[in-house]
């Protein structure tokens, strides 16, 4: 994967168009731990699962509250992601001090794009190694992103990031029709199918190591109690 | 011609018998500008001028000619500042009783300014955490803006620590956000009422600037002087021959309904209905409002 010269830094082409080093940054995201998300008219849901560095310790979690409308989960570096989150967390106190309404959930990714691209179009900086899914509701109703280290966002109905999560999106991609008017409970079912599709048969899929998280139109972004998280995959196991 | 506006210099040091009596003698000219001083004095002639700050008295004449050499007299237009007076008073009464696990704030829902009522339902508690409220009294605009900086710093506690603060921190937070601005303060006059790491009830008193008292009860707005007196002597027993404290959440909150209902007889400001907010453990929050005179 080495690519010789041109990938030293950010500031550097190599003769096929490509900034290596961002293409390394998105190498980091496709690293790390698979998570997901959907959504429907009136709920998005993230799906995400934990790594545990070893058998000694906790699982890390993967999913931030951003404020009572927006939450995010991740992929790739932890540490980035948590910077990334406290600079949403910020700008959406300061949104909501200014003008007395949740900040809308395009322009705060519209922020963390522009964030992430200047790292990218620098000699002294690296970029951002994490991607983010993040779910919220405003004034135009439901929304999933993703961002990138690149700086670019896409918005979507349904997708995933992260290790083997091109098993999530086959799932994703053969169901995403039936998301639009499911309950919430039928959502959460799904984004669990997904995500069960990509975890290899040694790795842990329980309630230590399941993330779900939720945010409705008149509901704020919830994460899932442990107690809740195991009542759901039983469901799924039936 | 040119229009000016001069300053007065400060009076210096008056003689006792006469500075009481200045507050009233003070002097305000009339000839509040150059201009005026000018059509005041067309026919200057023999008119006599009073210099205050060389004290001594001098023909107008003699002004116009030194006027026009660049020698104005300090004390020809005395200033009338348009004083800047960003306070005003929207008043109010809130009180505050701690109890053993629980705690009562109420205040009314009356604002004022000056004779003028503005509103007779705005609420003057606001909830910042599961088990703590601030009540407020004084200025309204600064007590919004106090409430969203309050609101503000909470939600980052909450992010960063991973709890709500407990009733200390809080109260401690509303004391050095209030000295924060020690320097141009919020005219604001705040109770802290919650509960306590042991579950009892926590009532904090404060001035404009952050002075911060845990108390068994306070009170704060217009009706203080009311109300406080009757609360030294109803729950602390003083003053009385024979005491016997009030038993229970139920007394406290009729005692508190009266306390209001005098207070509206007497203070203009303090009317129109009461709220009382009972905070009890596990985070149980009871609202009641009740009717008080509307005049």
């Amino acid at each position: 994967m080495i690519k010789g010269v041109y990938d030293v830094d950010c500031g550097t082409w190599s003769p096929q168009g490509k900034l290596i080093q961002v293409e390394y940054a998105m190498e980091a995201v496709k690293q790390g731990s698979i998570c997901l998300g959907l959504k429907s008219q009136e709920y998005a849901v993230l799906c995400s699962l934990k790594r545990a560095p070893s058998e000694l310790s906790s699982y890390m979690d993967k999913t931030f509250k951003v404020d009572d409308h927006m939450g995010l989960s991740m992929a790739g570096l932890t540490a980035d992601a948590r910077s990334l989150c406290k600079y949403m967390r910020n700008e959406c106190l300061n949104y909501k001090y200014n003008y007395e309404v949740a900040h809308p959930v395009e322009r705060l990714i519209f922020k963390i794009a522009e964030k992430s691209q200047k790292k990218t179009q620098s000699v002294s900086t690296r970029p951002y190694g994490v991607g983010l899914l993040v779910i919220g509701v405003d004034q135009t109703g439901t929304h999933l992103f993703e961002t990138c280290p690149s700086g670019n966002f896409y918005e979507y109905n349904a997708y995933s990031i992260g290790a083997r999560s091109q098993a999530a999106r086959t799932y994703l991609e053969n169901h995403f029709q039936k998301f639009s008017k499911a309950s919430l409970e039928r959502l959460i079912l799904h984004g669990l199918k997904a995500l069960k599709g990509a975890v290899q048969e040694e790795t842990d899929f329980n309630t230590r190591s399941v993330e779900i998280a939720f945010v409705g139109l008149k509901e704020n972004f919830t994460t899932l109690k442990e107690d809740q998280v195991d009542s759901y995959l039983k469901k799924l196991a039936d | 011609f040119f229009f000016l506006m001069i300053r007065r210099p400060p009076r210096s040091t008056q003689s006792r018998s006469s500075a009481a009596s200045d507050v009233y003698k003070r002097q305000v000219s009339t000839q509040s500008t150059w201009g005026e001083f000018f059509l005041r004095n067309l026919n200057r002639k023999g008119r006599m001028f009073r210099d205050e700050r060389r004290d001594k008295e001098v023909a107008v004449e003699e002004v116009f000619k030194q006027a026009s050499l660049g020698n104005l007299p300090a004390t020809l237009a005395p200033v009338e500042h348009k004083q800047f007076n960003p306070y005003t008073f929207n008043a109010g009464s809130v009180v505050a009783i701690a109890g053993p696990k629980f705690c009562l704030v109420a205040g009314d829902t009356r604002l004022s300014e000056g004779y003028s009522i503005l509103s007779r339902n705005t609420s003057k508690l606001v909830p910042l955490t599961a088990d703590t409220y601030i009540a407020t009294s004084g200025m309204y605009a600064d007590f919004i803006g106090l409430q969203k900086v309050l609101k503000a710093r909470i939600t980052q506690y909450k992010f960063n620590i991973g709890r709500e603060p407990t009733t200390e921190s809080t109260a401690q937070l509303l004391s050095h956000t209030l000295y924060g601005k020690r320097f141009f303060p919020f005219y604001t006059f705040n109770l802290i009422a919650g509960l306590d790491e042991n579950g009892d009830g926590a009532v904090y008193g404060y001035d404009a600037i952050g002075t911060i008292n845990r108390l068994p009860y306070a009170v704060q707005g217009s009706g203080k002087s009311l109300i406080l007196p009757i609360l030294d002597n109803e729950i602390q027993g003083y003053n009385k021959v024979k005491h016997t404290p009030p038993q229970d959440l139920n007394q406290l909150q009729e005692l508190i309904v009266d306390v209001f209902t005098s207070a509206a007889e007497r203070d203009i400001y303090t009317g129109d209905a009461v709220e009382v907010v009972v905070i009890e453990a596990g985070g149980k929050i009871t609202t009641g409002t009740y009717k008080l005179r509307r005049d």
